[in-house]
């Protein structure tokens, strides 16, 4: 019975742990995806067909895509005033915040505003977080996908 | 003794409280048991014997040990199988994550051509924003173009020099 009793404490621990602890890109594209309010678009790897969107030649952008495992995109329409905008950005800067990101572009012009981020998952898996902010749009991609740092910057790098 | 009777009908019944119990258990244990009840003092007697005993070692000691561990082995393998049905859970979930598709207004939509061109259309707004704001970058490169014939003319400048130089000493 004692046993029982630990093993009981120990999974309310962890429960309590999980619980507590900081909201993940995951658990965060989870919570608002099928909220009414945001538009999400999920792009698995079988559907990557994307490759003419980026700058750069096209055999290095198709080797790129080949490397992309996922793309999901969120959106939310609303004044930049909003109580649920504003909960919504300070909720993603403290997922970047705590989610060992870091900054590679950001840049504002004329209201419109780029971030974009870059965390290393595991050997050669990383994720890039584009952030961007417009008047009355507030957009989150997320990539997912087995590329250096060099190699995800590449995507966004040959613009004009 | 009417009284007792009542009580021992009652308690046969199930129906007497603790106190009427006490007092059975009282009416048995003087001795002064009318000859009619002679035949329970001996139920009461011993009820009364067995409120006494008191267990000579800790009564976990007496239970089976096989019986606990057989009980435990049940409870880690309840656990275990909780355990790995979340895990498989979450493992079926995973590729469902990755799946091609929109929620728009709350509706899911698996039109793949409509889910490419929305995802196409972000990534080229993201990139035309980024080329907008990159342009003084740009402008900084396209000077530095048009300001190479300048090199290449104090390049033939220095030549110039150098011949001038040599032609001096001669």
């Amino acid at each position: 019975m004692t046993i029982m009793k630990k093993i009981m404490t120990i999974v309310a621990v962890l429960l309590m742990v999980a619980a507590t602890q900081a909201q993940t890109l995951q658990s965060f594209f989870d919570k608002y995806s099928n909220d009414e309010r945001f538009q999400y678009v999920s792009v698995g790897k079988g559907m990557m067909n994307l490759a003419n969107v980026f700058g750069g030649n096209a055999k290095n952008n198709n080797e790129m895509m080949s490397k992309m495992r996922s793309i999901r995109i969120l959106t939310l329409n609303g004044e930049a005033a909003s109580a649920l905008m504003k909960s919504v950005i300070n909720e993603i800067d403290q997922v970047v915040s705590k989610g060992n990101f870091e900054t590679a572009v950001e840049s504002r012009d004329k209201g419109e505003l780029v971030h974009i981020y870059y965390r290393l998952t595991g050997k050669d898996d990383a994720d890039m977080l584009i952030v961007t902010k417009e008047k009355g749009e507030f957009s989150l991609i997320w990539i997912n996908g087995k590329m250096n740092k060099a190699e995800m910057m590449h995507t966004f790098s040959n613009n004009g | 003794m009417e009284m007792m009777n009542e009580l021992l009908e009652k308690y046969f019944r199930g129906e007497t409280t603790l106190q009427e119990e006490k007092e059975l258990r009282q009416y048995f244990s003087t001795g002064n048991v009318s000859p009619e009840h002679q035949i329970y003092s001996a139920l009461f007697e011993n009820f009364e014997q067995e409120m006494k005993e008191t267990a000579p070692r800790p009564v976990h000691r007496f239970l089976p040990e096989v019986k606990i561990r057989k009980r435990i082995w049940i409870q880690s393998f309840a656990i275990t199988g909780i355990a790995a049905s979340f895990i498989l859970l979450f493992w079926i979930r995973l590729p469902q994550s990755s799946e091609d598709f929109a929620v728009i207004n709350g509706k899911r939509i698996d039109n793949t051509e409509y889910i490419q061109r929305y995802t196409e259309k972000k990534l080229i707004k993201v990139n035309t924003m980024l080329a907008r704001s990159m342009k003084p970058l740009q402008s900084i490169k396209s000077v530095r173009q048009n300001m190479q014939p300048l090199e290449n003319l104090s390049d033939v400048r220095s030549k110039m020099e150098d011949i001038q130089n040599k032609l001096q000493f001669k």
